[in-house]
């Protein structure tokens, strides 16, 4: 930073500390943009940048790094602290309703989970203040072809859906093969799979057809190449998510699967990204080192809470877990930032302090994947969605 | 390693409870086992009672049993060579000497002991731990507000020793808690927690910091039944993170811990005469990937990882 921005850092500093609203967009509230000034940035991607400069302006990164502050700015000084880009929680089913989708069909593809999804569940409220500035929800795991998965902003007042038509999404486990439907098994899952991305209907045991809707069966065969998320709870379930799901080109990130700590190195044989769910400190340590060990062999890792089955504010707990069984903490911290990102398709908008990328953010005074460290402020889409100083002056 | 005889523990957080038993009923059903154990000691106590009189009864007649003892081995020799006459002769004077008019030579009609009440697994186990000498000690375990109520009014109504683990609710009743000086473990901390089913700004952030604020020394927990503890400093770690100080933090997994454990004299600190269990961290030991270097327990080094 040059001495002319230094200077009009400290005279601007002292003026925007008493304007600083709890929510209030930053450029409305200083009239300009929101300058930070952090000791360390951790980029997002495994990059660090220290004593970096980041403007805030019209809800996105416009300058990471160095250059000068803008005129009007609000300056906030964390020279001591970490900023890294907002936590994603990639994989849940927070503020979906009722699931999205009937259990009765086994697939549903046409299904958005966006539409089940509720903007003021009690589920998400004050989940921004803990760094999640970002969710990805789905469609309970519960029909093969479960529906699309959503993504939505969280901030202090709410959340605003980011994507409503995300990847597909998939389930291999036994919530969608029971017993009491067909299919029931991993072979009949794939069959009917292959039959209904060939556009064809799949005759079961008896010679009826598996009741599949048009709607369905369209969408299924219409599938375009390009990233899917599957449910998977076992080394054989992921396996078959993998095989079927490529054979129409498609890319599956496997979820769920703590299940497969035995066997780490088969499921990285599969070479598709994974993403470790439900992490707690009670967990043996083969599942908590999994992440680990799915990294050392060059799988590309996110970590999710899948809540409500966990509390959605277990996911910095479930970071530092990982980072003590082995995670190395710059990877840990991709795992809920820039890889979740890519997983949802949303990498090119979100998931690192990059310029041009949405304005999610969060300051920590220690590094962001130790559970010990206070969050000092939280910007979501450019807005302030917590900030500690007018906590702690309230 | 055990220290003795710890508390009874009865659940009363619902999301333990295996079939999903809610609140008031399961509040009705605990009670309902302690009534049980309250009634199932006063049946314990009439037995008792009725044993003594037996007792006493049996004892009172048993000088005739004794004589008839004592005179059992000479007679059984002399009765053989004597005349009816001078048998009925000798009963008589035996009678008289014993001072009973009863005929000793017929078996008596003895009275049976009365009967032990029956089993009853649950209030018997609540039983022997209000029976034990450690006293009437109870660890309920809650989740809710109304959980730690109904933990309160067990432990007045039936005078227990209590102790509470548990999550959010214990901050309501926080200042009860302090001043009747009950031992808390939280083991549900927003983010330990198996589910979220309320609004996630009512799971109280910073709850452990809250409660220590409030004047509790409470104990922290990983909250996992029959899982691992490793990385117990962690989940204080978060607390720290919430808003506990790193001093209080350390005092939640030791001292405090000892204390709610009631071995807060053997163990918790490192003082003289304490039990020297001791861990050398290569760092900070809430940080995440610090390791540990030397784990002593009782002054014996039970792990030296390098």
């Amino acid at each position: 930073m040059n001495a002319l921005a230094r200077s009009s850092w400290l005279a601007v500093g002292a003026a925007v500390c008493a304007g600083l609203a709890g929510s209030a967009p930053a450029d409305e509230a200083g009239g300009g943009a929101l300058v930070l000034r952090v000791g360390t940035l951790h980029v997002g991607d495994g990059k660090t940048v220290a004593s970096a400069l980041i403007v805030v302006e019209g809800g996105k990164f416009a300058l990471v790094g160095a250059g000068d502050v803008p005129p009007r700015a609000i300056v906030r000084d964390f020279a001591a602290a970490h900023a890294a880009p907002g936590f994603i929680d990639g994989f849940t089913r927070l503020a979906v309703q009722g699931g999205a989708a009937e259990d009765v069909e086994v697939l549903t593809p046409q299904v958005r989970a966006a539409d089940a999804f509720d903007p003021r569940s009690p589920q998400i409220r004050g989940l921004a203040a803990e760094g999640t500035t970002l969710i990805g929800f789905g469609p309970a795991a519960s029909n093969l072809a479960c529906g699309r998965a959503g993504a939505a902003r969280l901030t202090a007042t709410g959340a605003t859906l980011v994507d409503a038509s995300g990847p597909p999404t998939f389930s291999f486990t036994g919530a969608a093969l029971r017993s009491d439907r067909v299919p029931a098994t991993f072979a009949g899952a794939r069959r009917l799979l292959e039959c209904a991305f060939a556009g064809e209907r799949w005759r079961g045991p008896g010679e009826t057809d598996v009741p599949v809707d048009d709607t369905a069966l369209a969408a299924l065969r219409d599938l375009p190449a390009g990233p899917v998320i599957a449910w998977a709870d076992s080394l054989a379930c992921a396996r078959t998510a993998v095989e079927t799901l490529r054979a129409k080109k498609l890319e599956p990130t496997l979820v769920g699967i703590r299940d497969c700590a035995a066997e780490p190195d088969a499921l990285a044989a599969l070479g598709a990204p994974c993403v470790v769910t439900s992490l707690r400190p009670e967990d043996p340590l083969a599942v908590l080192s999994l992440a680990a060990r799915l990294h050392a062999k060059g799988v590309a890792i996110a970590i999710s809470t899948s809540a409500p089955d966990r509390s959605p504010r277990s996911l910095r707990l479930a970071l530092s877990l990982a980072v003590a069984a082995g995670l190395p903490g710059e990877v840990a911290l991709s795992a809920v930032t820039s890889t979740p990102a890519k997983m949802l398709g949303l990498g090119a908008r979100v998931g690192r302090v990059a310029t041009g990328l949405d304005a999610d953010l969060v300051v920590t005074d220690g590094a962001p994947w130790e559970a010990r460290s206070r969050i000092l402020l939280v910007v979501s889409g450019g807005e302030i969605a917590f900030d500690r100083a007018a906590e702690t002056s309230r | 390693m055990l220290f003795g005889d710890g508390p009874i523990v009865v659940t009363l957080a619902t999301t333990d409870v295996a079939g999903g038993v809610w609140g008031a009923q399961r509040f009705a059903e605990v009670r309902g086992v302690f009534l049980d154990a309250r009634e199932r000691r006063e049946n314990l106590a009439r037995w008792r009672r009725d044993l003594q009189r037996f007792e006493d009864k049996r004892a009172a007649e048993e000088p005739i049993a004794i004589e008839r003892l004592l005179l059992a081995p000479d007679l059984l020799e002399d009765l053989l060579l004597w005349s009816p006459e001078r048998r009925a002769a000798w009963r008589e004077a035996a009678l008289k000497s014993a001072g009973r008019e009863k005929d000793w030579t017929k078996p008596k009609d003895v009275a049976k002991p009365p009967a032990r009440p029956g089993q009853d697994p649950a209030a018997d186990l609540i039983l022997s731990a209000m029976d034990s000498p450690g006293g009437r000690r109870v660890l309920f375990r809650t989740q809710t507000a109304a959980d730690v109520a109904s933990a309160l009014a067990l432990a007045k109504d039936f005078g227990l020793v209590a102790s509470i683990s548990g999550g959010e609710g214990l901050a309501d009743h926080a200042a009860e808690l302090v001043r009747l000086k009950l031992p808390v473990v939280v083991t549900d901390t927003a983010d330990t927690a198996m589910r979220t089913e309320g609004p996630i700004a009512d799971r109280a952030p910073g709850l452990f910091a809250r409660l220590v604020a409030a004047g509790l020394r409470p104990a922290l927990g990983t909250g996992g039944a029959g899982g691992s503890a490793r990385f117990l400093r962690l989940v204080a770690a978060r607390q720290i993170g919430e808003g506990l100080s790193p001093e209080d933090a350390l005092r939640s997994v030791t001292e405090w811990a000892a204390e709610s454990a009631g071995v807060a004299d053997r163990v918790g600190a490192i003082s003289a005469g304490r039990r020297a269990d001791i861990v050398v961290w290569d760092g900070d030991p809430f940080a995440a990937a610090t390791k540990p270097r030397l784990v002593m327990v009782g002054g014996v080094v039970v792990e030296a990882p390098r």
